[in-house]
């Protein structure tokens, strides 16, 4: 049969659609519609190379090994490797796919493109084709985690927009870098009980974030349901008109930072006439009560006071917690303003017992002698005043309805989220923090950004946290109440990273952990050391102030019966020793805490095994006592029952005081112990130590049984 | 076979000597890196300082806060007359074994077992920088 022209140009033209759409398909199938084809292709030729160039150094290695161990060894690895190769060859491109089967049975397909996240060797390579940094993969693996679970995206989703989260509509886009680490916290839970210092290798700056929202108080204004909301962190101020003076507060409230640049205290961006309501109303809540405090006035001026003060500022451990002059700690307000606060009077009042002005307050009672206070009251009012003119309330007529505008104002900014004040209710009604980070962008007010085109959850965090009236506006009435807090941009990252992680999902029970546990000894005894900051004076660890005494070995050293005695009522043990250990009136389980953390850090178990349950002789004490005495002459440099040197530590309740193991290494080599110790190290002959050791434990035995 | 055997004994003995050589240079660099730490008045101003002052004071006359108790009281170390009668050794022993040692009170430590030779050296460097004297011929 012939065909005609006709049905030739039909035929032809079928044949070249056909051949058109099968060059498409290919393309398409190879190229454009399956992209992740293209990258799996570029990493088999980059896994081909890496391990085609391993084969040849270990073949080369291999020349060189002439043990038979060495050589199988090698020989071991080079099979590994063939395996590998022929494993890479082999194979055309597919998608590779994990089923989350614990995780809502979700398909994760990432690692169709990322297809070395677990294979180690391909650090250096750039993304897709490289190794997951960090150690995270070793406990979490990624057939059981997934990718999404800690970076988000769509984890099922095959085209690079799509599958990192930025497809439409979809509500959760990729977390870059370590803001992925908000998705730790979800099972690796922060409890409000931990210690702030806490760490989590791999996940820093969520707990930097989560240390901040906490020192911050973000509690103190937004609810969150897993939090407690904490008892008010500032200062009380329903007696804050008998301290200070109008000119400084406000300038305080107008600009904390300006007096304060540590303050944890944010900047409420007030006007001028709202400054002038709230300063009223808080100053008028003393009633006119001035403090009366004769003695303060005393050695004011007084050249030999101001030196004194000087130096006993630095002795008494004060800037253990505050700055004075330049030198010291944060825990507590640097000092060096403190004559343009208040007045002498009151400073004295306070120092004789802080908890006489505000019953909970923070700073402890030092066990201060009168005079002693004059000389640092002295000292303090000669450092930099900043106004000379200071109008305290007393001075002041009040008018009812600026007081009254004055309260409603407070009350409408939060400042009782974080201070007490007469008995207004705690906190304020600011946005609840509870699933914040599942809020879809679009349920954001955007205003002044409106031409922004990164609208992510992620940037407006960051935009709120680092400028929270930006998006506030006077003509659309959008008003922002929260205050400015001052952060860095790496800390406003950390605290985003942190927020981030208030999101609704949840995970599996499985796979909840707390990173530690609160209520062991460890964290316990950490979170009370940090909120009394024992370590602005001690050390532990190497960690810590020099004021008053390492406290690493303590454990083993003391006591507990007599540590519970001590920390209740401490009392003059070292001649030497100026700073002196505060009342700090913590409750028994507190001191309990103390003491099993103390034993837990110089490895000791608790309650301790006492090795002097030994029987001594009467002639061994004696030998012991003649020793002491004579030979060794303890008491050139030891007090004991009010006769002897004043350079070590006084053995009227020695007994009472230290554990005889303790004692035996500490004589044989004082140094090692502590190696700046002003005692010198005695070689002892045969029992001697022994007898001097038996001796001891007989001082000070009847205050030992007592505290028992 | 003989021969064998001699090769054997020679290569031993080399071994020997090494071995010999290798540690008297051990020792040797030992002892004189020790010796070659030489007192340093410095490092003896600094030590009596931290552990010498709460009884023989801080100008060295004996009045240290420690002293009130002291019977007999803390030498007067500026005491010219006193201390040159005294040898360097003699100092030397005093600091070393306490005041037990030379029949002196026992309410002087001994040190010998804190400090090193050398530190107690420069003690005696800076009790004469004190005394500003020399000892006895
Ligand atoms: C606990 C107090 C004390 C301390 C610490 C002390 N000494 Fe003494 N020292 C004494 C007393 C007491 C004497 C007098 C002994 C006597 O006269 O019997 C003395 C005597 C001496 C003497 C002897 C002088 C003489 O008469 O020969 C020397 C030298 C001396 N001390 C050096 C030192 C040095 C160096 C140190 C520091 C490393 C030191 N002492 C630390 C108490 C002390």
């Amino acid at each position: 049969m012939r065909l005609t022209t006709k049905q030739r140009t039909v035929h032809l033209i079928f044949t070249a659609t056909l051949v058109v759409f099968t060059v498409w398909a290919i393309y398409s199938e190879a190229v454009s519609s399956r992209p992740w084809k293209k990258y799996q292709r570029e990493f088999k030729k980059i896994e081909l190379k890496d391990t085609a160039d391993r084969l040849n150094n270990l073949e080369l290695e291999k020349q060189k090994i002439k043990d038979s161990d060495g050589l199988k060894k090698i020989d071991r690895n080079i099979e590994l490797l063939k395996l590998r190769l022929a494993k890479a060859e082999s194979g055309s491109p597919k998608i590779i796919q994990n089923w989350l089967l614990e995780f809502n049975n979700e398909a994760d397909r990432c690692v169709t493109c990322h297809m070395a996240v677990d294979k180690p060797g391909f650090e250096k390579q750039a993304n897709p084709y490289k190794t997951h940094p960090g150690n995270y993969l070793e406990k979490h693996p990624v057939q059981t985690f997934g990718c999404v679970n800690c970076h988000d995206g769509e984890g099922h989703a095959l085209t690079v927009e799509q599958a990192h989260g930025h497809g439409e509509n979809w509500l959760k886009p990729l977390l870059s870098g370590s803001y992925a680490q908000s998705k730790c916290v979800k099972c690796h839970s922060l409890g409000q009980e931990l210690p702030r210092d806490i760490v989590m290798p791999g996940g820093e700056k969520v707990v930097k974030g989560w240390r901040l929202y906490m020192e911050k108080n973000c509690l103190g204004c937004h609810v969150n349901s897993l939090y407690e909301r904490p008892k008010r962190i500032a200062p009380v101020l329903t007696k804050v008109g008998r301290k200070v003076n109008k000119e400084w507060i406000k300038r305080w409230i107008n600009k904390p930072k300006d007096y304060l640049p540590k303050t944890n205290m944010p900047d409420f961006s007030l006007e001028d006439e709202e400054v002038e309501l709230i300063s009223t109303y808080l100053l008028s809540l003393a009633g006119g009560e001035k403090i009366n405090e004769p003695k303060a006035l005393q050695r004011l001026n007084d050249k030999l006071a101001i030196e004194s003060g000087k130096s006993l500022v630095n002795k008494l451990g004060c800037t253990g917690c505050h700055t004075i002059n330049g030198k010291g700690g944060d825990f507590a307000p640097d000092l060096s303003g403190i004559a343009g606060k208040t007045y002498p009077e009151f400073l004295y009042f306070w120092l004789k017992d802080p908890k006489a002005h505000q019953p909970d307050a923070p700073m402890p009672d030092l066990r201060i002698p009168e005079e002693e206070i004059q000389d640092i009251v002295a000292y303090l009012f000669t450092l930099k005043k900043d106004k000379e003119k200071t109008t305290y309330a007393w001075d002041i007529d009040f008018a009812p309805e600026v007081i009254k505008k004055g309260k409603d104002l407070l009350k409408d900014k939060g400042c009782t989220g974080c201070h007490e004040i007469e008995d207004l209710p705690q906190g304020f009604n600011a946005p609840p923090h509870d699933g914040v980070a599942s809020k879809r962008p679009e349920e954001l007010i955007w205003t002044n950004m409106e031409d922004f085109n990164e609208k992510s959850l992620k940037n407006w965090l960051t935009i709120k946290v680092m400028d929270p009236k930006k998006f506030s506006s006077k003509q659309q009435n959008i008003i922002t109440r929260m205050p400015k807090f001052d952060f860095t941009e790496e800390e406003a990252e950390a605290l985003v990273t942190f927020i981030l992680s208030l999101t609704k999902e949840n995970f599996p029970k499985r796979h909840l952990r707390t990173l530690a546990d609160a209520g062991s000894v460890e964290m316990k005894g950490r979170k009370l050391l940090e909120d009394r900051n024992c370590l602005g004076c001690h050390t532990i660890n190497k960690k810590g102030g020099s004021v008053a005494p390492d406290l690493t070995d303590e454990g083993r050293k003391v006591r507990p019966e007599w540590l519970f005695s001590f920390i209740t009522q401490p009392y003059r043990i070292r001649p030497l020793q100026e700073a002196r250990m505060p009342y700090f009136k913590l409750s028994g389980d507190e001191i309990t805490t103390m003491i099993e953390y103390l034993a837990f850090v110089s490895g000791e178990t608790y309650p301790y095994i006492y090795a002097d349950k030994k029987v001594t002789y009467e002639e061994d004490i004696a030998a012991g006592k003649e020793l002491y005495q004579k030979e060794l002459a303890c008491l050139g440099c030891h007090t004991f029952e009010g006769k002897g040197g004043l350079v070590g530590p006084e053995h009227t309740d020695l007994a009472s005081r230290l554990r005889r193991e303790w004692i035996e290494s500490w004589l044989e080599n004082p140094q090692a112990i502590q190696p700046d110790v002003k005692m010198p190290r005695f070689k002892f002959k045969d029992k001697e130590k022994e007898y001097l050791v038996d001796y001891l434990m007989t001082m000070g035995r009847e205050r030992f049984l007592a505290v028992q | 076979m003989r021969s064998n055997k001699r090769q054997n004994m020679k290569n031993l003995l080399k071994i020997a000597a090494l071995v010999v050589c290798a540690a008297l240079t051990v020792v040797l660099t030992v002892r004189y890196s020790a010796a070659g730490e030489k007192p340093k008045l410095a490092e003896g101003k600094r030590l009596y300082m931290h552990y010498c002052t709460m009884c023989h004071g801080v100008k060295g006359d004996g009045k240290g806060f420690n002293a009130g108790y002291l019977d007999p009281k803390p030498a007067d170390h500026t005491n010219a007359g006193e201390m040159s009668k005294r040898t360097d050794e003699k100092l030397f022993d005093t600091v070393s074994g306490g005041g037990k040692s030379v029949g002196k009170s026992t309410y002087m430590p001994p040190w010998g077992w804190t400090f090193t030779e050398a530190q107690i050296e420069s003690l005696v460097l800076y009790l004469r920088q004190l005394c500003n004297c020399k000892g006895p011929e």
